[in-house]
């Protein structure tokens, strides 16, 4: 017999709290399949997009934490900033490509997909949910505008992410 | 007219005193010192965007290195540059532009001699944060604005 467990991301407290309480046979060999699916979750979580995002940021994050951390006079990241670049990591969408992440001067975090100098686009989060970009999509073709990130990432933003891949 | 004179006296003795008639021209060679391995792209040794971002007093501080050795240029960076960073972090690279770049997309450029004689700032930039980055974005894909390595 093949069993399967399926976690969603909300549910997985539940695999990691899980403790068998019964003594039987059974029991034990569902306590035994429910850490074997455990090592594959930590396994597939290390893999996953988000986890590398998640580590970019980090690094930006850490080379930030000081006003003036680019002897440029430049402001240290900013804490809601912070959330809200985690809270987009949490909504990226797996078929986009990895953006680069750094720190801006004025304590935003920058997401940066590049292609080449007229190929590229960058999005910068600030404290209060906006997202601000700009953009290239080969020569004459240059945008800027405005969103904000609630619940998911705004369509107009993912329109543009995607335009920029279907040019390669 | 005895007070013109002396208005006019007075002015030109204040500009005389605070340099303001040194204009920065548009052919004068400009860079921007980077220090951070995340202000540009290893793969092809592109100065990125968020480089030529203003501080928070709406600044980007450059250097005017028209007329300066290679040796001189790199000079100014280890001792004004790198010594005022709070880490002593050491150079880089640099991206060099032409003050023209700057002038043609409605920045301004002053001399700002307090650390260095040569020293200025990139001021003017607008106040909306898209606007800026695209400004920035022009800044980094001008064609000279490739990084230059430091050894």
């Amino acid at each position: 017999m093949t069993t399967a467990l399926a976690i969603d991301q909300q549910n997985r407290d539940l695999l990691f709290n899980y403790k068998s309480f019964g003594n039987g046979a059974y029991a034990k060999k569902v306590e035994k399949y429910i850490s074997s699916e455990k090592a594959h979750f930590f396994i597939s979580v290390t893999n996953s997009k988000s986890y590398q995002l998640r580590e970019k940021l980090t690094a930006a994050i850490s080379e930030a934490l000081l006003d003036n951390w680019d002897g440029y006079n430049s402001s240290r990241v900013k804490n809601k900033a912070i959330k809200v670049a985690e809270k987009f990591i949490d909504l990226y969408p797996l078929s986009i490509p990895l953006p680069d992440i750094g720190v801006e001067p004025d304590g935003c975090i920058e997401f940066e997909w590049f292609l080449d100098s007229s190929r590229l686009f960058i999005l910068s989060l600030d404290e209060n949910g906006i997202l601000s970009y700009a953009g290239r999509f080969g020569e004459g073709t240059k945008i800027h505008g405005k969103e904000i990130l609630l619940n998911e990432i705004p369509e107009e933003i993912i329109g543009k992410l995607i335009r920029l891949f279907r040019k390669t | 007219m005895k007070f013109l004179k002396k208005l006019l006296g007075s002015l030109f003795g204040y500009l005389e005193k605070h340099k303001s008639f040194d204009v920065i021209g548009a052919e004068e060679n400009i860079s921007r010192f980077i220090l951070e391995s995340s202000k540009y792209r290893k793969s092809d040794h592109t100065v990125k965007s968020r480089a030529f971002l203003p501080n928070k007093n709406g600044e980007t501080s450059v250097y005017r290195i028209s007329n300066l050795t290679e040796v001189a240029v790199w000079g100014i960076g280890d001792e004004y540059v790198s010594k005022n960073h709070p880490d002593k972090k050491p150079i880089l690279g640099r991206g060099d532009l032409l003050a023209s770049t700057i002038f043609k997309l409605g920045l301004a450029l002053y001399p700002e001699k307090t650390v260095h004689e040569l020293h200025a700032n990139i001021v003017d930039w607008p106040s909306e944060k898209d606007e800026k980055m695209d400004l920035a974005i022009e800044l980094a894909r001008e064609i000279n604005c490739k990084l230059i390595l430091k050894n």
